[in-house]
């Protein structure tokens, strides 16, 4: 069921129970559960927050709490599960789900019983098939006529109720041709809802992050803040950068965002320690401001590939770039911060010049989005907060089991306003995350293990890697693989390549190797059909070999001694 | 906590003490009768920079010096007895208004009184707060520190399992869960240590 008014059909319902917050582990969720526990703690809501970070846990999460918690808010998990089966006995309990993983269980979304409740500022879930389509019914059978009309639509009720009429002889000669009839609709109807159900899960998507949702209820119940503003654009970078929603829908997300900004923003005169948020156009390069511009140019995904810095050639075009632009090495090599004032303000005009299009084929380096500035310290910008976040939060030091939590809560402690300790060891943590993720698509590209098998593109990171222990979760995996991708496709300029999906096979915990697939570079729309392939593979598959325990149905984990069968046969699906 | 009185060495210090000053008295009685033996109009100080008298000079060093030992050994006997006052101040504050046994026994007899005196003396102030209206009083003991917001944001860390507080709704404490509940239901575990709190 659809929530229609954040206030009145959501947060009032949590006044006086007791809730519990189920999390998934990845940015959104962090600045979703950042926004609703800063509401939830003004308002003296009890609550308890268990980040997960697969469906076991969440499993195990919700039978710890079962008995003694009313209220369940999933956050970025759940919605593609059938909630009720999954959680069992959910009885006298609510659950509000805000997911923004796409496509919805049919099941939730209709949901008789109100119990299942999702949140979302779509109005519209077109593509989701219509209750009638999908649940059979039998009406009354009060109508002699067996016609056409009647095929598709009919409403289920708990037993048959049969008419009578008034000969008993032509009432049972009717029956049994009722019977038969219904036999024959319910077959075509089954076969057609099979069809439209195949269609619907086919492809998964998502839709724009949770944090937006929060954004609204913070609005609704007249406690915006500056900050919740912030945290949502920190969302809305993560869903630009790991390629989650078309650029698009990023601006126009973004747009909205400027508008929220606008009215959060003082009007009047405002004390040197509060926040304050830009939208500004923006070199893409990551962390530049953190980092030297050199490595912060070579290391970004959509530079590197334009540069193809990898190579020896590259990089000495890439010098020859710099200078030309009249940027001495020295200064590039220099921390940011430390550049010589002129040089400085020298880049910011540089990157848009026309000779870096014609003769480097460098273009397209600005990007719109969110600075912040607060006191006397430098600015921030969203991918900066996004980037130091994502590293805390998939840190692999602390990555264990029973750290899950650690982690979450250090990523929500970089988030907040005051704790810049732990912002800036994020920051650290994040240029260490991007240079393994640079060098291991280097030896990727260096070792040729890029290799088109079928219909994708295939690549396995060799198990003694240096580099694993920073791809075990599923945001820098996805970052890694769609790097890859765009730089396999530029090292080798094959357009064939371009139109190809990717499958990356890393190895992960106790013999288990995880492998995820993304879309192919070509398209735009962000629709991935690994997440269905995987499972209906699982199923020819013996049993505990594939585990898909993962919240984004595209990642999955695979037992060492099966990978290769998988692999085949995911070759044989794919031709 | 309490540790046993030190008497026998606060003994010997005062005997020490006593010695040094009838030393002193002696000396000083002597030097007295020097001086006015040699009949020195001069008004003199027992002082180490008095120098008309012979020989009075280096006992009245020997006097200056051990009043300066009996100044000293005054100061540490207050010290020591100050901050075992301190302490028993602080007993009350921590462990409530009656003491365990062990305490007890290591307390003298004019410390326990002090105890006693200084429970009566806070639960008057205690009981004086807020007096119009039919408020009893205060309980200032009840928190460590004044409370900021009466819920409380925390992190388990030690399994602890069910635990009920006050108003019966079971919470299951796992190790590493993150919870925020009002401050009355915690307060038990806050004291016991089972919980972390979260400033943000």
């Amino acid at each position: 069921m659809l929530v229609k008014h954040l206030r009145k059909d959501f947060y009032e319902l949590l006044f006086g129970k007791r809730v519990l917050i189920i999390a998934n582990f990845d940015i959104d969720s962090v600045c979703t559960v950042k926004i609703l526990t800063e509401l939830l703690k003004i308002d003296g809501i009890s609550f308890s927050l268990c980040p997960v970070d697969g469906i076991t846990a969440m499993k195990q999460a919700y039978s710890d709490y079962r008995e003694t918690v009313s209220v369940f808010v999933l956050i970025n998990c759940g919605i593609a599960l059938d909630i009720r089966a999954f959680f069992d006995n959910l009885k006298n309990k609510l659950v509000f789900v805000l997911d923004y993983h796409r496509p919805v269980h049919v099941n939730n979304f209709y949901d008789e019983t109100n119990q299942i409740r999702i949140l979302s500022l779509d109005d519209n879930f077109d593509e989701v098939p219509g209750f009638d389509d999908l649940f059979w019914s039998d009406e009354g059978l009060d109508s002699d006529d067996d016609g056409d009309d009647d095929d598709e639509s009919e409403i289920m009720d708990m037993g048959d109720s049969e008419d009578e009429d008034g000969s008993r002889r032509r009432g049972r000669k009717r029956k049994r041709r009722n019977e038969h009839d219904r036999e024959r609709r319910r077959a075509v109807w089954k076969e057609k809802r099979n069809e439209l159900l195949f269609e619907y899960t086919q492809f998964c998507y998502y839709a724009p992050p949770s944090s937006l949702v929060a954004l609204e209820l913070s609005w609704a119940i007249s406690r915006g803040d500056i900050q919740y503003v912030w945290w949502t654009t920190v969302a809305l970078t993560d869903a630009l950068l790991l390629e989650k929603l078309p650029r698009s829908e990023y601006v126009q997300k973004s747009t909205e965002l400027s508008l929220h900004i606008a009215r959060e923003a003082s009007t009047t005169e405002t004390p040197r320690d509060c926040l304050k948020v830009n939208f500004e156009k923006d070199l893409c390069f990551l962390l530049y401001r953190h980092w030297n511009l050199y490595d912060s140019i070579k290391m970004t995904p959509h530079s590197a590939c334009m540069l193809k810095s990898w190579s020896l050639k590259g990089e000495g075009r890439f010098h020859e770039m710099l200078g030309e632009l009249g940027l001495p090495q020295v200064e590039c090599h220099r921390k940011y911060a430390s550049m010589d004032v002129r040089c400085r303000k020298k880049v910011e005009r540089a990157f848009s010049e026309p000779v870096l299009r014609d003769k480097y084929n460098f273009n397209d380096v600005t990007v719109g989005t969110f600075i912040s500035e607060i006191g006397f310290r430098p600015a921030f910008s969203a991918f900066d907060s996004h980037l130091a976040c994502l590293a805390l939060l998939e840190n692999p030091v602390l990555n264990g089991s029973g750290n899950v939590v650690d982690n979450f809560l250090d990523s929500l402690a970089a988030l907040s306003k005051k704790q810049f300790d732990t912002l800036d060891r994020g920051i650290g943590m994040a240029k260490t995350h991007l240079t393994a993720m640079y060098n291991q698509v280097k030896e990727f590209l260096s070792m040729n293990v890029v290799t088109p098998r079928g219909g994708f593109l295939y690549v396995q990171m060799p198990e003694g890697s240096p580099n694993v222990c920073y791809f075990r979760n599923t945001s820098f995996l996805v970052f890694l693989a769609q790097f890859t991708q765009r730089a396999a496709v530029s090292h080798v300029r094959n357009r064939r390549w371009s139109t190809l999906p990717l499958v990356l096979c890393a190895p992960h915990l106790s013999g288990y190797w995880v492998i995820v697939g993304i879309k192919p570079l070509s398209l735009e729309l962000p629709k991935n059909l690994f997440g269905k392939l995987f499972e209906t593979l699982a199923i020819k598959m013996t049993d505990g070999a594939v585990l898909m325990d993962f919240l984004d149905p595209h990642i999955v984990l695979v037992h060492g001694d099966h990978k290769d069968k998988f692999i085949q046969l995911l070759e044989a699906c794919m031709v | 906590m309490m540790y046993a009185a030190w008497e026998n060495g606060v003994r010997q210090v005062l005997d020490e003490m006593q010695l040094l000053f009838d030393q002193n008295q002696k000396d000083y009685n002597r030097i007295g009768q020097k001086v006015n033996q040699n009949d020195v109009t001069e008004n003199l100080d027992v002082t180490m920079n008095s120098s008309t008298s012979t020989g009075a000079q280096g006992e009245a060093a020997g006097v200056y010096l051990r009043h300066t030992a009996l100044e000293r050994n005054k100061d540490c006997l207050l010290a020591y007895m100050s901050t075992r006052l301190e302490r028993i101040r602080d007993l009350r504050w921590i462990k409530g208004s009656v003491l365990p046994e062990a305490d007890q026994n290591n307390m003298t007899e004019q410390e326990l009184q002090y105890f006693t005196d200084y429970n009566k003396i806070l639960a008057n102030y205690m009981r004086d707060i807020g007096v119009d209206g039919d408020f009893d009083g205060l309980d200032l003991t009840e928190h460590m520190e004044p409370p900021k917001s009466h819920m409380v944001y925390f992190k388990v860390l030690k399994e602890y399992g069910e635990f009920e507080p006050e108003d019966g709704k079971i919470i299951v404490l796992r190790k590493n869960c993150v919870h925020h509940l009002p401050k009355y239901q915690c307060e038990t575990l806050i004291r016991q240590g089972v919980i972390e709190i979260l400033t943000e």
